[in-house]
């Protein structure tokens, strides 16, 4: 393998690989504002200039492939003076509003004016300033603040596929806006904001709403499709703030979509059914644990048949959990666009899958029977869980003779169901998806249940002397 | 082991020593400074550096505080609650800001952090209340300080 030496280290590369990667291999990040891995290289915003032995200019790291036996300095006088020089440019117009700026705390800008800008600013002329125009639900965009690195231009022609944001005029005067002001129409609008290096194009939906130094993450899947995104959930205090895509060049690469991005709202909406209720008689009653569990048991007992629906999100320890404690029941699965997993296929160019489920492929090889085989009159009681995202068909329950729900429900889908046990959402556990590709993920869980509501596992193991009984 | 001090004649003689005692005490009662105030007639002036009731600073009728939540950050105690808002006139606000007096240690980091100079310190000592206050920022907008 070929070698290139950056700052005494010396590294390997492939052929064809820029300076900036290998130096970050070696653990050398180069400032860099116009450079994203997923993006086309344009070397404009000279952030990356590093010094290589033997020629007289300063190369763009990111644009230079690297050569066998080449000797990269990024540590030297000259290198060290370009850079700051160039942040001192960018920071001239920059408006000094860290204070209200959401992307204060993991802003490239202020990180970089820390490592390697001046200290104090000699520009005392007026800023310049734009009039901001709306760019759609998802994104806010404050154009003082841009920094005209275009990463989401071409995010927007190469990600989204539709050429729709432009740079307007030129010079100082470059302003970045959609054509003729119109909304974003991509569905993939939430990564403008991950790609924007500084906070000119931040998302509407965590606007304001908390310190992105006060977040906490964990790793997990989105659960909006078969894709499995990976994801990262940002939360803090038992309260899910974002999610943010995770690299991982097999499922997703850099990117995530809005549906996803904005899918997790329903963990703490306010009319999820969060203690155990029993609806059997007229009233509604909410129930403890253990009252529950009897209450169930006693459901479980009568019945002679017990047919399982299951919605697509349930993990595979969830399937495995249940298996054991219905070994003569039925398994039917639900998924939300295909009935079958041979169905499903992609929606759009990237990412979105018409299967709006994330385990469909999961339970069809723990052997469940598609939905289009389910009919709740056959059963003398139907379990139906609903273990996420995944809405069961709206009056279903209504169709049962008898029903118990367990997972996550809301107020207004009881109609029809006897007896309520609320269980986890995908963020509130952990687990396995097998999504599209038949590529088996785990992912930890991000945040603890809401109210009452316990693991699907846990539930099941209360329940299980009855259950075994049945049948 | 127990130092033992020599003591001469009129120190163990007693009486007279009893006598100098009596004379110093009656030379401050008569003659000395009274260390007292007559407080609340009467009032210390402190440092302007005190360290005493928050406020938060506002001009002309609008709060200085953009809601950046760098004091809740510091606060050690973490006693102060924002929660940020957007207006007409101004981006970011907070919508709500309260401080858990009976938690504050008075350590001053927020008024320190704040950007904006916002939230400060005053002179105000006299904290007593008939109940555990909370205060919010209608309270804390009041300017309070001796200005």
């Amino acid at each position: 393998m070929p070698n290139i030496v950056v700052d005494g280290v010396q590294v390997e590369f492939k052929p064809g690989e820029k300076i900036i990667d290998v130096a970050a291999r070696a653990k050398n990040v180069i400032p860099r504002y116009c450079y994203h891995e997923g993006l086309s290289i344009v070397a404009q915003c000279r952030m990356c200039l590093v010094e290589i032995e033997g020629q007289k200019k300063l190369v763009t790291a990111c644009s230079t492939p690297c050569t066998d036996g080449m000797k990269v300095n990024t540590t030297t006088d000259r290198v060290k003076k370009s850079v700051a020089g160039v942040q001192e440019f960018l920071l001239a117009n920059h408006p000094l509003d860290c204070p209200i700026c959401d992307q204060a705390g993991e802003c490239s800008l202020q990180e970089n004016s820390y490592k390697h800008g001046n200290e104090d600013t000699r520009f005392d002329f007026f800023r310049r300033t734009y009039i901001d125009v709306d760019m759609g639900p998802s994104i806010k965009k404050n154009m003082n603040r841009c920094i005209h690195c275009t990463r989401c231009i071409r995010y927007c022609d190469e990600v989204g596929q539709i050429h729709e944001m432009i740079a307007e005029q030129r010079g100082n005067n470059t302003a970045i806006v959609t054509i003729d002001d119109k909304p974003l129409q991509t569905a993939y609008a939430g990564g403008l904001a991950d790609v924007c290096p500084v906070g000119s194009l931040t998302t509407k939906d965590f606007r304001f709403k908390k310190r992105v130094w006060y977040l906490k993450t964990a790793a997990s899947i989105c659960d909006g499709c078969s894709q499995g995104c990976n994801i990262t959930v940002s939360h803090d205090a038992g309260l899910i703030y974002r999610l943010e895509p995770r690299e991982n060049q097999e499922v997703n690469k850099w990117w995530m979509c809005d549906e996803g991005r904005y899918g997790f709202h329903h963990v703490h909406s306010p009319s999820r059914v969060m203690s155990p209720t029993d609806l059997r008689t007229s009233e509604m009653k909410s129930l403890n644990w253990s009252e529950a569990s009897n209450a169930a048991r006693e459901l479980l007992k009568s019945a002679r048949s017990i047919g399982l629906l299951v919605a697509a999100d349930a993990t595979l320890e969830e399937v495995v959990a249940l298996k054991k404690s219905f070994p003569q029941a039925e398994f039917f699965s639900f998924s939300i666009g295909v009935d079958k997993s041979e169905d499903d296929k992609a929606t759009d160019h990237l990412l979105r899958r018409k299967d709006k489920s994330p385990n469909l492929r999961g339970l069809e090889e723990a052997g469940f029977k598609p939905f289009s085989s389910f009919d709740p009159k056959n059963f003398d009681l139907c379990v139906f869980v609903s273990a996420g995202k995944v809405r069961l068909p709206y009056g279903i329950a209504k169709l049962a003779k008898k029903s118990i729900g367990m997972g996550l429900f809301f107020k207004e889908e009881l109609t029809g169901l006897n007896l309520v046990l609320p269980a986890c959402s995908t963020y509130e556990k952990a687990g396995t998806f097998v999504n599209q590709q038949g590529k088996k993920q785990c992912f930890a869980a991000a945040v603890q249940p809401v109210g009452m509501s316990r693991p699907l596992e846990n539930i099941l193991s209360a329940l299980s002397d009855g259950a075994r009984k049945v049948g | 082991m127990l130092i033992k001090k020599e003591q001469g004649f009129l120190q163990r003689f007693y009486l007279v020593e009893v006598a100098i005692g009596t004379w110093i005490t009656m030379k401050n009662w008569f003659f000395g400074k009274n260390i007292t105030i007559q407080y609340p007639e009467e009032r210390r002036t402190y440092s302007n550096r005190y360290r005493g009731q928050h406020f938060i600073k506002a001009v002309n009728g609008v709060e200085n505080c953009t809601a950046c939540m760098l004091c809740p950050t510091v606060c050690p105690a973490d006693c102060i609650h924002i929660e940020a808002g957007e207006r007409e006139d101004k981006e970011k606000y907070p919508v709500k800001f309260e401080i858990d007096i009976l938690r504050c240690c008075f350590c001053g980091f927020c008024e320190e952090a704040c950007p904006k100079d916002a939230i400060k310190l005053s002179n105000i000592y006299e904290m007593a209340d008939y109940e555990r206050r909370v205060y919010d920022k209608d309270f804390l907008l009041i300017q309070r300080s001796k200005k």
